[in-house]
């Protein structure tokens, strides 16, 4: 039993046409333009050979690349380095070697034609980007019931507490009869619509803009003749607007942004209706949705960093919103943060000390970027004014009166948002943890853990060089904390971050 | 912070006599990742040219120009850059840590602790197999950010860092 999987070997051979569709599909969706311009153009006599003779070529040498593709995949199990071992390549050879201790789950996932050919794609899932999680597309069902288990007694018997990977961090927690409410936090149907008239109306905007355009473009394509008319109509009324009447301008803008705070309102409304988080001995429970309920169990461990937002608005309501961010692939990004809304100064304080076993905030040094980092920020805001300066000049696609106003009120927002934004920043480097907080309209605070850090990259650009200046970026399973033009006195920090990750042995998940 | 909980609360530290990561002799890797780079950008260098051929051939000088003159000026920065960069591709391995230090325009140092990486590759193109040389790939759960990738360096070289790498990650773990 043991020697179960040692040899190298092959996928199941039903592999080779799995790869053959999946290369195909690549290839496809690479030339979807290409192959949409041949069936539309309905080419004729010679042009109609080649091609078809072109496919069928481009067809045989996939066929080939996914023969040597499957021949050259290679797996086993090294028993004695401890390791899962992988060869693979066509034209390049890749070497992956997975320490046994590294595989956080073994998953099955099987697509429409996995299932007809009766076999499964075994993922082997070590957190971090997509180079990281190996596949192996076809394996049939016994061979990888037993991998799976194997892999799996592999992981855990390594690990000396096996419930590692599930989160929990002190076993006393996981002996203790049942879990015990120790609060529970409602959202009340009033904090939720305060909390949606009051939030960032911004992605309301955008998410207008997308259904609008979307709706114009669907439009474009079933009824070209009917918009082309109705559309010279359009541009007339519009172009009428533009230079005559203001207030017609003003109400549409009053009308879309009366629209978009519903639209959030509404989002809020959908996504956070009947939010109720509960403290339990060992973990933060999340039920809220209307929709699709969603369910959420936390135990603190996997919580990699802490985002309490507000805005001036909200700080007034007494509104809070915990973002809590967890460890996952970088495909599936949406996934990977909890928002909870909502939440009074209070509440906020239960959750920081049920993470972090404290409320307060600690002292540490502050470090705050130096000036051009606020002139880098308002140059960039520069950029569409010169722009469009010198679009307005050459073609004159708006009156110079209008362009002025617009420039004028733009340029004044942008400077008093990039002031705030700038004079609110700042880095604290404590003994256990680090904070960033930063205030545009949305007021942020960061809050990691030192020892939940996975790198620390220092970057100095060239001409950051005679002014001391670096820019520090510390990464993290959930993302990257990035703090710019900074003075280099800050390495001595890092130093002592280092310092912090390479001493402890807490596991970071 | 609850002192019981931190470990290392009760114990100052003088910061100022922590081991400093600047202050470190690094490893140069092989010439030959030069060869690499300007190897590859010679390639894209012929492929811009043939297209400028192609639109010369159609008779639209004007575009193909304008096209192909801005990725040459494109590629002779990139070039410039290989070049400059060079020298400037070091890594050390510390008791507890790994440094890749590289860049010319912006000089990024990477610092990966043992106890947070969760896997090492080595990965070989077609021009590493004719320059004799390998790519060492170092994966940590921070995403691609926090992953290294040192690459040039001498096959066996890469290999035995592998090994003491895998070696180090199994003991940080006990």
């Amino acid at each position: 039993m043991s020697k179960a999987f040692s040899i190298p070997q092959r996928q199941s051979a039903i592999g080779i046409l799995l790869i053959f569709t999946s290369t195909l599909y690549k290839f496809v969706r690479g030339f979807w333009a290409a192959l949409a311009y041949f069936v539309f153009k309905r080419p004729d006599g010679e042009a109609l050979l080649y091609i078809s003779l072109g496919v069928f070529v481009l067809f045989i040498l996939i066929a080939i690349y996914s023969y040597v593709d499957y021949r050259k995949f290679l797996f086993h199990i090294d028993y004695e380095a401890e390791e899962f071992i992988l060869k693979k390549g066509v034209f390049n050879s890749d070497f992956v070697s997975i320490p046994f201790d590294k595989i956080q789950q073994v998953n099955f996932k099987r697509g429409i034609l996995q299932r007809i050919a009766g076999v499964y794609s075994l993922v082997i899932d070590t957190a971090g980007s997509k180079q990281k999680e190996v596949e192996i597309k076809a394996v049939n069902t016994e061979e990888a019931n037993q991998l799976a288990d194997i892999l799996n007694r592999l992981k855990d018997g390594k690990l000396t507490d096996a419930e590692t990977s599930e989160g929990v961090i002190d076993p006393e927690l996981t002996t203790e009869s049942a879990p015990e409410e120790k609060w529970t936090y409602r959202l009340s149907l009033a904090t939720l619509i305060k909390t949606g008239l009051s939030s960032n109306f911004f992605r309301g905007f955008g998410l207008i803009f997308v259904f609008i355009s979307t709706i114009f473009n669907e439009l474009n394509q079933f009824f070209k003749e009917e918009t082309s008319q109705w559309e010279s109509q359009f541009t007339e009324s519009v172009g009428g607007i533009a230079t005559s009447s203001i207030f017609l301008i003003s109400t549409f803008v009053i009308l879309l942004l009366v629209l978009s705070i519903f639209i959030t309102t509404a989002e809020v409304f959908i996504k956070y209706f009947n939010l109720k988080l509960t403290q339990t001995k060992s973990s933060l429970d999340l039920q809220m949705g209307l929709r699709t309920n969603t369910r959420v169990s936390l135990k603190p461990i996997r919580v990699q960093i802490l985002k309490i937002i507000t805005n001036p608005i909200q700080r007034r309501l007494n509104l809070y919103k915990a973002g809590l961010w967890v460890a996952s692939s970088e495909e599936s990004n949406n996934k990977n943060v909890i928002q909870v809304p909502g939440l009074e100064k209070e509440t906020v304080q239960h959750i920081k000390s049920f993470l972090y076993q404290s409320a307060e905030t600690e002292s540490g040094t502050t470090f705050k970027p130096h000036w051009v980092e606020l002139s880098r920020r308002l140059i960039i805001g520069a950029i569409p004014v010169v722009i469009t300066a010198v679009l307005q000049y050459f073609t004159h696609f708006i009156e110079f009166g209008w362009w002025v106003l617009v420039t004028s009120i733009y340029v004044l927002l942008y400077a008093i948002f990039q002031f705030r934004i700038y004079n609110s920043m700042y880095l604290r480097i404590g003994e256990v943890f680090i904070t960033k907080s930063y205030a545009g309209w949305d007021e942020t605070i960061e809050i990691v853990e030192i020892y939940k850090l996975q790198g620390i990259t220092v970057k100095q650009p060239l001409w950051y060089k005679s002014r001391n200046l670096v820019h520090i970026v510390f990464h993290n399973a959930a993302g990257d904390i990035t703090f710019r033009a900074v003075d280099k006195a800050i390495l001595e920090k890092i130093n002592y971050c280092l310092y912090s990750i390479e001493r402890t042995n807490k596991a970071w998940m | 912070m609850d002192s019981v909980e931190t470990p290392f609360s009760n114990n100052t530290i003088d910061i100022a006599t922590l081991p400093d990561f600047e202050q470190l002799a690094l490893q140069p890797v092989r010439k030959n990742l030069l060869t690499k780079h300007l190897l590859q950008t010679g390639v894209w260098f012929l492929l811009v040219i043939a297209f400028g051929v192609f639109m010369y051939s159609q008779e639209e000088i004007l575009i193909g120009s304008l096209i192909s003159g801005s990725l040459l000026l494109f590629l002779m920065f990139l070039v410039f850059d290989f070049i400059k960069k060079q020298p400037r591709y070091g890594y050390a391995i510390r008791e507890k840590d790994l440094i890749y230090k590289r860049g010319f325009l912006v000089s990024k140092t990477t610092v990966v602790s043992f106890n947070r990486i969760q896997h090492v590759s080595i990965n070989r193109s077609v021009f590493d197999k004719w320059l004799n040389l390998s790519t060492l790939k170092i994966f940590t759960a921070g995403g691609s950010g926090s992953d290294v990738k040192i690459s040039g360096l001498e096959p066996q070289i890469a290999e035995k860092l592998k090994e003491a790498l895998a070696g180090k990650i199994a003991n940080e773990d006990v």
